[in-house]
C-alpha cells in the first residue's frame, strides 16, 4: 500500500531565471519503508520533502499522501494535515528550548487535543523508546545534540503520523550519536513498521536505508531498493 | 501550555525582558506621577483662587456686572444673606458692596489710581477669603465706626502711591499715618461721592494685578459714609463640596433660593397690598417691561379712571417724560391695574422696577400722564394676582465666574493625557522593537512550531501573550511606585519656591501631588491598549513567516 504517491510533480521557482527544483517526479513510497533521498546540493531534495511534508505546494502535478492530494489543500487544512499525518525531524533538532523533554513531546499531542492521561503515557513510552527515560525533565540545553535529536524523534512519533520526514537528521551529530539515532529509527521501523523518509548527504544514513532515491536537477536519476541494511 | 510557553519565553533573555519591564514600570511611574504633580499644582492653584478670591458660589442681581456694579443690588439682600448663611450646605459666607472709584494720593507719589472698592464684612470676609491671613503689615479692621474709616490696600498699590518705601538696607517702611481720598465712588443714583480714609493694613495677594486694584473697607463704614442703606451687590460663599459644585446642584441651589425669595416677595406683596392697595391688583411682575402700573388715589381721580366701580378699559394711557434706564426719555403706553393709597396729595404712578416689585421700588417717582382715548385698554385683570417671577437672583458657581480656571484645568488634563500617550507610544515602540528582535532570534523555532501543526491563531496568541505579560508585569510595578511617590509627596508637598512658579498668575509654590483614583484605572486601560497594540505587529510578523523557510533559518 502506497502511503506517498506523486504524479508528474513539478516545482518551479519564478524569478529572473526560473528554476525548476522538482522536475516531473513520479514516486511511490509504501508503508514501512526506510527511504533516503540523496543528491548533491540544489538537486531538489529539500523542495521535494517540503512538498511531501505539506510545507510547500507544487507548481503542477499531484502529491497524494495517505490517499489525500495535499497539493490542493488550503493553508489551514495543510496545518491540520501536518499535525496529524507527518512527524518532522529537523537537522538542528528545533526543540522548544523553554520546555523539558517531556513537555516538548507532549506539546504536539496538546495541539491534537489528546487527553492528559494519553499524553502523559505516550510521552513516557516514546522517550523510553528513544532511550531517554531518565531525562524526562531536562531542558534541551541540558542535553547533548544526540539526546536532543532523539527527543525530536520522540516528538515526531507522538502524533502517530503516517510517516516521519527527517531532513538531514544526522548532519549535526557525531558518529556515536548518529549510530544510536539510526539504531533507534531502524528499530522503530522494523518493530512498529513506521515509515521513514530521509533527505541526507550522510553516507551512514544512506548505508542503513532500505531504499535510496537519487535526485539530480530535480529529477529522479536512480531508485535503488536493498534487501538488507548495513549494520 | 501556551501561557506557560509564553511566560517561559519572556525569561529566555532575562536581561532584555527585565529592561523592557523596568522601562514600562518607569514610564508608567513617570506618566502617573507627572499627571499627579500637574493635577496637584492645578488643584492647589484652583483652591487658592477659590479660597482667596472668588469662593465657590456667588449671588448677584441678574444684571450685575463687576466692571460697573452701579445700582444692581441683590434684591431682598437681608433675607438672602440670612438664607445663604442658614443653608446647611454653606460653610461660610460674606456680603459685599462694590463700587469703582479713584484713589487720590496727595502725598508721596502723587496721582490718581483707579481702584475697585470692596465694602466687606471683615469677620465674614476673613472666613471666606482669608484676607486677614494675607495682611503683611498694619492691622485688619481692628476698630469699627471711626470718623475716618480704615482701608486695607495691596502691597503693590502701597508701592504705587508711595505708602511703601524702602530704606537703604532694603527694609520696608509703611506710612500708616497717611490719609487718602477715595473719590468718584459711583452711587446708585448715578452721582458720585468722595470719602477720606486711612490705610489700616497692607495685604499680599497671589495675583499682583488684584493687589493693585482692590481696596477693602468695612461695608458698614462705607455705607454710612455714603448715606446708603443696607444694599449689597454680592454674596460670596464657601459651600460643602464647592470645588465640585455640579451644574445640577447649582440649579437646585438656585431654585431653592428662588423659591425662598418668591415666598418672601409674595409675603411682602401681600403686606404692601393690605396696607396700600385700595382697588384692583398690583402689576404683574414679569421678565422685562410689563407696562402695568398702579396709581395713587389722587391720580385716579385726575384721570377719571374709575367708572361703575371698575377701572375704565376704554382708554389708553400714556406716560411721557419717563425712562426706565433714566437716560433716554420716551413715551410708554401703560395699563393701570390698581389704585393704592400712598397718602400723597400729588398724583403719582408706580411701576415695577425691572422685573422686580418690592417695597423700595414702589416708592417711585410721580409721573405726568397724558390720556388718549384711542382704543380699548386690554389685558386689565382686576382679579389677577401679582405674578412674582422668581428670576431675581443670579447664582453663579466658580466655574461660571472664572471659566478660564476650568478651561485651564481641562487643557492641562488633556495635555497630560497626550503626554501619557506619548510615553506609552515610546514604550510601545520599545516593546515592538524588542519583540521583533525576539522573533528574529526565534525564527527557526517558530518555523518548527508551524511545521509540526501549530496554527497561526496559536502562534499569534503566543506572541501576544508574551508582550502583554511583560506589560502586565511592568504596569502594576509602575503604578505601585507612582502610588507610593504620590502618597509620600502628597503628604510632604514639593516646594517650588526656588523656581519661577508663576505666583503672579495665581500659582502656589507648594505643590501636593494628588490624583483621582479613577486615573489609575484610566492609565491601566491605556497601558493595556498600548501593550496589545504593541503586540499586534510582532505577532503578525511571526505568523507571516513561511515555515519551510523559517525552519532552516540560520
Amino acid at each position: 500500500m502506497n502511503i506517498i504517491e506523486t504524479k508528474n510533480l513539478y516545482k518551479t521557482y519564478e524569478g529572473v531565471v526560473p528554476v525548476t527544483a522538482v522536475n516531473d517526479v513520479n514516486l511511490e513510497i509504501k508503508k514501512g519503508e526506510f527511504t533516503a533521498i540523496v543528491g548533491p546540493s540544489g538537486s531538489g531534495k529539500t523542495t521535494l520533502l517540503n512538498i511531501l511534508g505539506g510545507l510547500d505546494s507544487p507548481t503542477s502535478g499531484s502529491a497524494i499522501v495517505d490517499g489525500q492530494d495535499i497539493a490542493h489543500l488550503r493553508n489551514n487544512e495543510l496545518i491540520d494535515f501536518r499535525l496529524n499525518n507527518i512527524g518532522f525531524v529537523f537537522q538542528a533538532y528545533n526543540l522548544i528550548p523553554v520546555l523539558t523533554a517531556r513537555e516538548n513531546v507532549e506539546f504536539v499531542m496538546l495541539l491534537q487535543k489528546r487527553s492528559k492521561e494519553e499524553r502523559e503515557a505516550r510521552t513516557k513510552e516514546l522517550l523510553e523508546a528513544v532511550g531517554l527515560g531518565e531525562l524526562l525533565d531536562k531542558r534541551p540545553n541540558q542535553m547533548s545534540g544526540g539526546q536532543q535529536q532523539r527527543v525530536a524523534v520522540a516528538r515526531a512519533l507522538a502524533p502517530k503520523p503516517t510517516f516521519i520526514l527527517a531532513d538531514e537528521p544526522t548532519a549535526n551529530l557525531d558518529s556515536q550519536s548518529t549510530a544510536t539515532l539510526l539504531d533507534i529509527m531502524a528499530e522503530l521501523n522494523q518493530k512498529e513498521n513506521i515509515t521513514f523518509l530521509f533527505s541526507t548527504h550522510d553516507q551512514r544514513v544512506i548505508d542503513r536505508a532500505k531504499r535510496v532515491i537519487t535526485l539530480e536537477d530535480g529529477k529522479i536519476v536512480s531508485d535503488e531498493t536493498r534487501e538488507t541494511t548495513v549494520a | 501550555m501556551l501561557l506557560q510557553i509564553s511566560w517561559r519565553n519572556i525569561w529566555r533573555n532575562p536581561l532584555r525582558s527585565g529592561l523592557i519591564i523596568v522601562a514600562i514600570a518607569l514610564g508608567i511611574w513617570a506618566a502617573v506621577f507627572t499627571f499627579a504633580f500637574s493635577f496637584g499644582m492645578m488643584e492647589s492653584r484652583t483652591r487658592d483662587i477659590l479660597e482667596t478670591q472668588i469662593s465657590h458660589v456667588q449671588f448677584h442681581h441678574p444684571e450685575f456686572e463687576r466692571e460697573d456694579p452701579g445700582s444692581n443690588f441683590l434684591p431682598l439682600s437681608q433675607e438672602l444673606i440670612e438664607k445663604v448663611e442658614n443653608d446647611p450646605a454653606t460653610l461660610t459666607s460674606t456680603a459685599r458692596y462694590l463700587a469703582n472709584g479713584i484713589l487720590n494720593s496727595t502725598k508721596g507719589r502723587k496721582g490718581t489710581f483707579p481702584v475697585q472698592i470692596l465694602g466687606i464684612q471683615p469677620a465674614n470676609e476673613a472666613e471666606v477669603t482669608s484676607l486677614d491671613n494675607r495682611i503683611i503689615a498694619g492691622g485688619y479692621f481692628e476698630k469699627e465706626g471711626r470718623r475716618v474709616p480704615e482701608v486695607v490696600i495691596g502691597k503693590s498699590l502701597a508701592e504705587e502711591i508711595g505708602a511703601l518705601t524702602y530704606d537703604e538696607s532694603g527694609k520696608e517702611i509703611y506710612d500708616f499715618k497717611r490719609k487718602i481720598t477715595l473719590s468718584n465712588i459711583q452711587l446708585p443714583n448715578s452721582s458720585s461721592a468722595a470719602i477720606r480714609v486711612k490705610i489700616g493694613g497692607i495685604y499680599k495677594a497671589q495675583n499682583s494685578q488684584l493687589e493693585k486694584l482692590q481696596v477693602f473697607i468695612n461695608k458698614d463704614d462705607l455705607l454710612r459714609k455714603l448715606n446708603l442703606g443696607t444694599e449689597v451687590h454680592e454674596i460670596a460663599a464657601l459651600i460643602q463640596d464647592g470645588k465640585t459644585l455640579s451644574k445640577e446642584k447649582k440649579v437646585s441651589y438656585q431654585k431653592d433660593l428662588q423659591e425662598s425669595q418668591s415666598t418672601v416677595v409674595k409675603q411682602l406683596t401681600k403686606k404692601i397690598r393690605s396696607q396700600s392697595l385700595i382697588f384692583g391688583s398690583l402689576p404683574s411682575v414679569d421678565e422685562g417691561w410689563t407696562a402695568e402700573v398702579v396709581i395713587n388715589k389722587v391720580m385716579s381721580q385726575k384721570m377719571q379712571l374709575m367708572q361703575d366701580s371698575a377701572i375704565r378699559t376704554d382708554r389708553t394711557y400714556k406716560i411721557s417724560g419717563f425712562s426706565l434706564n433714566e437716560e433716554d426719555e420716551k413715551t410708554f403706553t401703560v395699563y393701570p391695574t390698581g389704585i393704592i393709597d400712598d397718602g400723597d396729595v400729588k398724583p403719582a404712578v408706580y411701576m415695577p422696577k425691572g422685573n422686580m416689585l418690592y417695597e423700595a421700588d414702589l416708592i417711585g417717582k410721580p409721573m405726568r400722564i397724558t390720556k388718549a382715548e384711542t382704543e380699548k385698554i386690554k389685558n386689565i385683570k382686576l382679579e389677577s394676582e401679582a405674578k412674582m417671577v422668581a428670576q431675581t437672583v443670579k447664582v453663579e458657581s466658580w466655574s461660571d465666574l472664572a471659566p478660564e480656571i476650568e478651561v485651564i484645568d481641562n487643557q492641562f488634563s488633556s495635555s497630560m493625557r497626550i503626554f501619557v500617550i506619548i510615553i506609552l507610544l515610546a514604550l510601545g515602540f520599545g516593546i515592538v522593537n524588542t519583540m521583533l528582535m525576539a522573533i528574529l532570534e526565534r525564527t527557526r523555532e517558530l518555523g518548527m512550531l508551524m511545521s509540526i501543526g501549530m496554527n497561526k491563531a496559536k502562534v499569534f496568541t503566543m506572541i501576544m501573550l508574551e508582550t502583554v505579560m511583560m506589560t502586565f508585569i511592568g504596569a502594576p510595578i509602575g503604578m505601585a511606585l507612582a502610588a507610593l511617590t504620590i502618597s509620600y509627596t502628597g503628604q510632604t508637598g514639593i516646594d517650588l519656591s526656588g523656581l519661577e512658579t508663576g505666583a503672579e498668575f495665581g500659582m502656589s509654590s507648594m505643590v501636593y501631588p494628588s490624583i483621582p483614583i479613577t486615573y489609575y484605572g484610566e492609565v491601566a486601560v491605556m497601558v493595556i491598549i498600548a501593550g496589545i497594540l504593541a503586540a499586534i505587529y510582532p505577532s503578525l510578523r511571526a505568523i507571516r513567516l513561511k515555515p519551510a523557510e523559517a525552519v532552516r533559518a540560520i
